[in-house]
């Protein structure tokens, strides 16, 4: 995987004591769908298709970080009361501090474990940078 | 490391510049200091020393990592009525994380007898892990955010004895349910009673070296008994109220003019509507921790009782105590030869009261409040107490803190070889999911010993006795 523009794609980061991924992408919204396939990929491994996305998500937020941050906590808190993994993201829409997607949803009990479950998106070491394609490092509470 | 100054046996000074308001104080050995990640963490000790009303240092306790704003071990105090701040970063997610201490009458021949049937019956009745399944239902909640750990008393969860032995009696002071959103509790109404996953455990453990003899004795623990000690928090509740508050702070710190060097790091003035306000949310969701770990411990009674065929009220498993070790709490301490009310952050700190404290219940007076500190699943934990002259505010460390990241402990062996080796060394091992093990895995974890030693000689917190575990029970 590499951020070359025009590609897209994640990473999982070394931190100490939690989960951090980078991700990249063309567009914005693509990076907001590559964020949330990274921070799911990090709880469970990737093994069926996708069902179809009809999990309905929005998320509002004043910045871009902001946005995203929301966008993320959004997701943790449907997979949870839910008891989903989600996948296949989805994002249909985005204005300046909106976002709105959808997303798949699979029982969580039926997949195997990447790793334990993400408590919640840190603002910490928390950056998003646009130079020809659109970049995000986030690192998150487990 | 280079700008740590040494100022005695185990404190290094990190003096102040630019925007940091006071030094940063870190109490570590230089062998633990080195294991720390030193250039994040220390970076996250002066990030912590901007804070606008901090007083003396931004400190660190001996189990300093690398964490998401505050360091985890990070200790700051602000002063109230002098603009001094609260941030939620130094409360961090999971709200009133804490550990519970139960101390048994059975010795480690009588578990040795029942080993398998107490196991089996803490796997089948401990919820952990992925998805839904706690031991209290929904309609407790509610009455848990306003009464904490005494509406699981009131419930039939424990009893009254018990909450004379938790930090605040198991009830964080000023809660607002009102300030815990519908999404908060929507999380909450499936988990009170339930351990997560990460570093939570819930451990039988074995009494294996007294240091204090009279402090073990007035905590109720001997050399040879059986405890059970509990580490987790306030679950998805917690995480939730933590992310709903964190996200109007930008704007709010815009508005009192307050710039900090990490937005996790995002603050208010207690004294403001909003500092208020995130204090009366902090802690209901803190009650609903006091209450989860108050059922839980209530739950490995029960495990030991039906493993051996006792009554519960025959067990004689009292609670030694309950500690937080994630919580912003207003305290009075002495500054600058003055009482002040304080806002004390403690991120993976433990709250730790010398003997004489008004605070403290009769009987743990005179020799001070029990402060635990878990170490790895495959080593030791520590019981300490609290001693007189703490320079930290009253704070010692929380446990062994992190050496390895997840991925690279994931790298050297995998969850079932970890498990294999534990149960080779005596130590039955039920994980929710065993893949997950790899993670948690011994030496991932810095040493306890090293870490309660230094607690010892800068006098943050004193030995009383060692515990090794002989069951884990994990998400």
């Amino acid at each position: 995987m590499s951020g070359v523009p025009g590609a897209r794609g994640h990473t999982v980061v070394e931190h100490t004591a939690d989960s951090a991924i980078e991700a990249w992408a063309e567009e914005l919204a693509g990076l907001f769908e590559e964020c949330a396939a990274a921070m799911f990929e990090l709880m469970y491994r990737p093994n069926t298709p996708s069902p179809a996305p009809d999990i309905a998500v929005e998320a509002m937020g004043d910045t871009t970080e902001d946005l995203l941050v929301a966008w993320l906590s959004e997701l943790l808190y449907v997979a949870e009361v839910d008891d989903l993994a989600l996948c296949g993201f989805v994002v249909d829409a985005m204005a300046p501090g909106r976002v709105e997607g959808r997303a798949a949803g699979l029982p969580a009990a039926a997949m195997s474990p990447s790793g334990p479950p993400i408590k919640a998106v840190t603002y910490h070491g928390l950056d998003i940078t646009h130079d020809g394609s659109w970049r995000a490092r986030v690192i998150f509470d487990v | 490391m280079d700008d740590l100054v040494p100022r005695g046996d185990m404190v290094w000074e990190i003096p102040p510049r630019g925007g940091m308001r006071v030094p940063g104080i870190v109490f570590a050995s230089r062998d633990l200091l080195e294991e720390a990640d030193v250039a994040h963490t220390l970076q996250q000790v002066r990030n912590v020393a901007h804070l606008p009303g901090i007083v003396t240092a931004s400190m660190a306790m001996p189990d300093i990592h690398w964490g998401y704003g505050f360091p985890i071990g990070g200790v700051a105090a602000t002063d109230v009525e002098a603009g001094g701040v609260v941030s939620p970063g130094g409360v961090g997610f999971d709200i009133c994380c804490g550990v519970r201490l139960l101390a048994s009458r059975f010795t480690e021949d009588d578990f040795a007898g029942r080993r398998q049937v107490v196991m089996a019956e803490l796997d089948r009745r401990i919820p952990r892990g992925l998805g839904k399944g706690a031991i209290a239902g929904q309609a407790l909640v509610d009455a848990v955010l306003v009464h904490g750990a005494r509406a699981a008393v009131e419930a039939g969860y424990g009893d009254e004895a018990d909450l004379d032995r938790c930090e605040e009696r198991g009830v964080s002071a000023g809660a607002e349910p009102h300030r815990i959103s519908e999404r908060a509790r929507q999380r909450g109404y499936g988990q009170l009673g339930s351990l997560g996953s990460g570093n939570h455990f819930l451990e039988v453990q074995v009494v294996d070296d007294v240091v204090d003899t009279v402090a073990a004795r007035v905590f109720g623990l001997a050399e040879g008994m059986v405890c059970v000690m509990i580490h987790c928090g306030s679950r998805g509740l917690g995480h939730q109220t933590c992310t709903d508050e964190l996200k109007p702070m930008g704007s709010a710190m815009a508005r009192y003019g307050i710039s900090v060097p990490d937005r996790q790091l995002a603050c208010v003035p207690v004294r403001s509507a909003e500092g208020e306000a995130y204090l009366g949310a902090m802690a209901a969701a803190a009650n609903f921790a006091w209450a989860n770990r108050h059922v839980l411990g209530n739950e490995a009674r029960r495990a030991f009782a039906s493993a051996f065929g006792l009554p519960v009220e025959a067990l004689g498993m009292d609670l030694v105590y309950d500690v937080a070790h994630n919580l912003a709490k207003l305290e009075t301490h002495r500054v600058d030869g003055e009482e002040r009310l304080l806002c004390v952050h403690r991120k993976g700190a433990t709250r730790a009261f010398g003997p004489g404290h008004p605070d403290l219940p009769d009987d743990l007076r005179a020799v001070g409040q029990p402060v635990l500190v878990p170490g790895s699943m495959g080593t030791a934990s520590w019981v300490m107490r609290g001693v007189a002259a703490n320079p930290a505010f009253s704070s010692a460390a929380h446990g062994a803190g992190r050496l390895m990241s997840r991925h690279a402990a994931l790298r050297l062996e995998s969850g079932g070889q970890v498990r294999a080796e534990l149960e080779a060394a005596g130590i039955s091992v039920r994980p929710g999911r065993v893949r997950l093990l790899a993670e948690e895995a011994p030496y991932a974890y810095k040493d306890v010993d090293a870490v309660a030693e230094v607690c010892h000689r800068a006098n943050l917190a004193a030995k009383v006795a060692r515990l090794r575990p002989v069951g884990v029970v994990k998400g």
